[in-house]
């Protein structure tokens, strides 16, 4: 049983090996037209604001906020935590729900950032799909769990009902699971620059 | 005739006449019996007034501060010019803004509109004269344009030391002590055996004497209060939030309201439909007001609610739709039928321009919104033929003539109870929301309502700081600059508000050009023109008023002339600088600074100055690059204002005023699309941040001594925009020439 197997072994290997070596020649083009929807999503104010870096704070832009970009009106920090824990808490002024007024704070269920090495405020296309492809750096092991993500977190849903005033990014949270998916299966190509 | 109106005109007489000379006895004789019914109105059963400013019961003394207090510090201004000279301790003092009455007049306000420059040696007492015959004319009693100090520093001193004096001779009457032997300490006549007689108890026969025409006052070692800083009267209620402003009067029975009217400023209401509203919970009634309607509810929150459940078909407005074609409608103005003056016109411009190369420039400033904390408010009840009315003004004789107007009532049954405001700097100037609280008080009578706009109907009904271009065309010579040629456009501030308060303003506006025309610097060949634009949005004093934008638009031309010629900002300014206290600011400023040195890596520095209400001030802005933003790093600030009355609030007004104007002059901006304001709340219209703001130092000189003494409450605003712009230019190269600085490509702040 077990020389068996390892013959099984023996034939298997090498041949996985030229796998890798040598992947199927794959056109990128579908892919990336995907990614290029992708990217319209997470450059998008409503992501972009929150997928900040190691500074910890959130910035303003698009139409909503005025003509250029700067960082959250009241110079948040949002610290190691993401969520404010130890300098001023998000949910101070950002409850479970948006404000109805007129550029209220916006707000949902666990309202905080998303990790530094997420950070997607300030990068280009390419910047950004070579990291979200990385697992490590995305902080998801599967593409699964990316589109679980996506369909069912409380803070990328309110993406798409961002409260008066603001707009919501393109397609929907469900398109976009499905545009994820579709891109990881097609070989998830990353634009060059 | 009453004791109280034998006291009252005789202190008139002395309050008001000692300052501007017999000039007002005429005047004021042929009028006692208003004056004096006016200033009855505060006065309670045993209270006596000594002089205007100087109330006296069982409870102690009160200090009438007719100035309104619009965060400004105003009442604590006022009581100490008082309390000096009367002597009353500090802790003591109670003050009441007092009657509207035409005895509290403003003569130094009407200065600032005659085309007489500050600097003018020869015409400044015939500016001087025409503004106080002016203010008592029109019983001006009006707070603006920085003249509260300048206005009340003898007025007030000459009441309190009349009361004190009244109070020494009634001691010595009561006590057959000499009046010479007797001493003040504290609100009470102190006699040689060292027994007080307290104010209060000496009152009575006080009221009983003939007043004193010739008081002598203390000399400025001998001051208690002036010229230190005394905690501010109203401190310890504004930082425990139990100050009552105007909006937070409560009284039984009050009913609240709030009002909707045509954001198409001035247009008609063609129609409504507020059946919605009328059922809507806590409803009590829907009025009718000029230009819309009013909601009368169980709460204001209730109110706000209901109005937003009314359908409106609004009339247009008759200004140019858009921001885009009001400009066009500016640009359009530098035509001869719309020159309104030239009061500055040195050397020969067109020569020296036609031997050089023409340096040619546009700047622009848009409208800007007062947009103070506390939105518009009033609390009025008309009951039984009487009115009342609560709210913060700075214009109470108009106020009550329009109310006199609108309800047919005789001023005596008028009683305004004036508070303070949660900010203004201007808006109080303007009735309208009195007005309609007046509206709905005539169709609600009895119950006192409390009428309060929401933020959105405040921002978008504003009366703002009128937009303006400018254009300018230059030359240099070796050097130098040589010529300057500015030509201003802009809609009248001055002609917008007289003409709502019915009258006609003769002359050209000078606030078209103030800031601008009467700069202290002598370039070789240097004009400076204004040109009316047919009145738009209607527009009325923005904190500074004309010199607000014009700073702007004259300083950064000065700047970009003096950088084309290679010189310095600050030691070419001084060059041209013909007049000292003007000089001596520049350079402190440049001490302060250090300009003579390096600002150190990634720093760059950016000077403006500005004459403005008489008070020459400089500034200079360091500014910091990080990652192609721009941080505000420090400000320093030198202002020459005769004598420093509380140096701490000084400072105070001129911090607050830079960080008001840098976050106006960085963001805001007031646009029309449509016929209406587009920004509703300070969302869309926003301040500088807490975390942006800037390093302030601040030097007040004193050099001009009392014959200088002017306020500090407008003059630091002008020079900060320009400043900030021409340290951007010094930081990255771009100049930008319209506010706010962040419409121009490649300025951002952090």
């Amino acid at each position: 049983m077990i020389r068996y197997a390892l013959l099984i072994l023996l034939i298997a290997c090498p041949a996985q090996a030229v796998a890798e070596a040598q992947p199927p020649a794959r056109d990128p083009a579908p892919g990336l037209a995907l990614w290029s929807r992708i990217n319209e999503v997470f450059s998008h104010p409503r992501c972009a604001n929150c997928h900040v870096g190691e500074d910890g704070v959130p910035m303003w832009s698009g139409a909503s906020n005025g003509r250029v970009a700067r960082p959250h009106g009241m110079n948040i920090v949002a610290g190691d935590s993401r969520n404010g824990a130890t300098y001023l808490a998000c949910t101070a002024c950002h409850t479970p729900r948006n404000s109805e007024m007129p550029h209220g704070p916006p707000g949902a269920v666990d309202w905080k950032l998303p990790a530094p090495e997420r950070q997607w405020f300030g990068k280009s296309s390419a910047e950004i799909c070579r990291q979200f492809r990385d697992p490590r750096l995305r902080g998801m092991a599967s593409i699964d769990d990316v589109v679980d993500h996506i369909r069912n977190d409380g803070k990328v849903r309110w993406g798409w009902s961002p409260g008066p005033g603001r707009a919501a990014p393109p397609y929907s949270a469900d398109q976009l699971a499905a545009f994820v998916a579709q891109w990881d299966k097609s070989g998830a190509p990353c634009p060059e620059q | 005739m009453s004791r109280l109106g034998m006291v009252s005109r005789r202190a008139v007489l002395v309050g008001a006449g000692a300052v501007a000379g017999g000039l007002v006895v005429g005047v004021y004789f042929f009028e006692r019996f208003r004056v004096n019914a006016r200033l009855k109105d505060g006065l309670d059963k045993g209270q006596l007034m000594l002089t205007p400013y100087v109330r006296i019961g069982e409870d102690g003394v009160t200090i009438i501060t007719p100035r309104a207090d619009l965060g400004q510090g105003a009442y604590s201004v006022q009581a100490a010019l008082v309390a000096e000279e009367l002597d009353i301790a500090w802790s003591d003092i109670k003050v009441d803004p007092g009657a509207p009455s035409s005895v509290y007049y403003n003569g130094k306000v009407l200065k600032e509109g005659l085309p007489i420059a500050a600097t003018s040696v020869l015409l400044g007492p015939v500016a001087e004269a025409i503004s106080q015959a002016g203010g008592k004319f029109l019983s001006l009693q009006w707070t603006g344009g920085s003249s509260t100090v300048a206005d009340a520093y003898d007025r007030l001193r000459i009441a309190g030391a009349t009361a004190r004096e009244l109070l020494l001779r009634a001691a010595a009457k009561q006590t057959g002590i000499a009046r010479a032997d007797l001493k003040t300490r504290d609100g009470a006549v102190i006699a040689p055996n060292g027994r007080a007689l307290s104010y209060a108890s000496l009152a009575g026969i006080a009221a009983t004497l003939e007043v004193p025409a010739d008081v002598k006052l203390r000399e400025r070692k001998d001051w208690r209060y002036l010229g230190k800083s005394m905690p501010r009267l109203d401190m310890v209620a504004k930082c425990t939030g139990t100050a009552t402003f105007g909006i937070d009067i409560r009284l039984p029975g009050m009913v609240y309201a709030t009002v909707c009217t045509n954001p198409h400023l001035g247009g008609t209401l063609r129609s409504y439909d507020a059946s919605r509203a009328a059922k809507a919970r806590g409803v009590l009634k829907i009025v009718p007001v000029k230009g819309g309607v009013g909601i009368i509810a169980d709460n204001t929150w209730r109110a706000f609610q209901a109005a937003k459940l009314i359908g409106f078909d609004w009339g247009e407005a008759s200004y140019p739709a858009s921001s885009a074609a009001m400009f066009e409608e500016v640009r359009a103005s530098f035509i001869p039928e719309r020159r309104d003056s030239r009061c500055k016109d040195d050397g020969d411009v067109d020569a020296a321009l036609a031997g050089a190369k023409v340096i040619e420039a546009e700047y622009c400033v848009p409208y800007l919104a007062h947009a103070p904390l506390e939105p518009m408010n009033a609390v009025v009840q008309l009951k039984d033929g009487r009115l009342d009315i609560w709210t913060g003004t700075q214009a109470p004789v108009f106020l009550v003539k329009m109310a006199r107007k609108l309800t047919g009532l005789a001023a005596e049954d008028i009683h305004l109870h004036a508070l303070p405001s949660g900010g203004s700097f201007g808006r109080r100037l303007e009735n309208d929301y009195v007005r309609q609280g007046v509206e709905l008080a005539m169709a609600y009578q009895g119950r006192p309502i409390k009428m309060t706009w929401t933020r959105e109907e405040d921002m978008t009904h504003d009366f703002p700081r009128p937009l303006a271009v400018a254009r300018m065309r230059g030359a240099v010579k070796d050097g130098k600059l040589d010529a300057c040629d500015l030509a201003i456009a802009a809609p009248s501030v001055t002609s917008s508000q007289f003409g709502r308060l019915g009258l006609h303003m003769p002359g050209p506006d000078m606030a078209i050009v103030a800031g601008a025309w009467d700069q202290p610097f002598r370039i070789p060949n240097y004009r400076v023109t204004g040109y009316r634009v047919p009145e738009l949005v209607r527009v009325s004093s923005w904190r500074s008023v004309g010199a607000s934008g014009n700073a702007f638009l004259h300083e950064c031309c000065l700047d970009e002339l003096i950088q084309i010629a290679g010189a310095d900002p600050l030691h070419e300014r001084l060059r041209l600088c013909s007049h000292a206290p003007s000089r001596r600011v520049l350079d402190e400023v440049r001490r302060m600074s250090c300009w003579d040195s390096k600002p150190g890596p990634g720093r760059a520095r950016g000077l403006a100055f500005t004459l403005s209400f008489g008070v020459p001030v400089a500034e200079v802005i360091e500014v910091e690059k990080i990652n192609d933003a721009i941080r505000i790093a420090r400000v320093f600030v030198a202002a020459e204002v005769g004598v420093v009355l509380d140096p701490d609030n000084l400072k105070n007004q001129v911090e607050g005023a830079v960080v008001w104007a840098l976050g106006h002059a960085m963001n805001a901006e007031l646009t029309f699309a449509n016929g209406r304001a587009v920004q509703t709340n300070y969302h869309e219209y926003e301040g500088m941040r807490l975390y942006q703001a800037p390093e302030i130092e601040v030097v007040a000189l004193e050099t001009t001594g009392e014959t200088g003494i002017r306020g500090i409450g407008e003059p630091a605003v002008p020079p900060a925009a320009p400043a900030l712009a021409n340290a951007i230019f010094a930081a990255t190269g771009i100049r930008a020439r319209q506010l706010p600085l962040i419409k121009t490509e490649g300025i951002r702040f952090v």
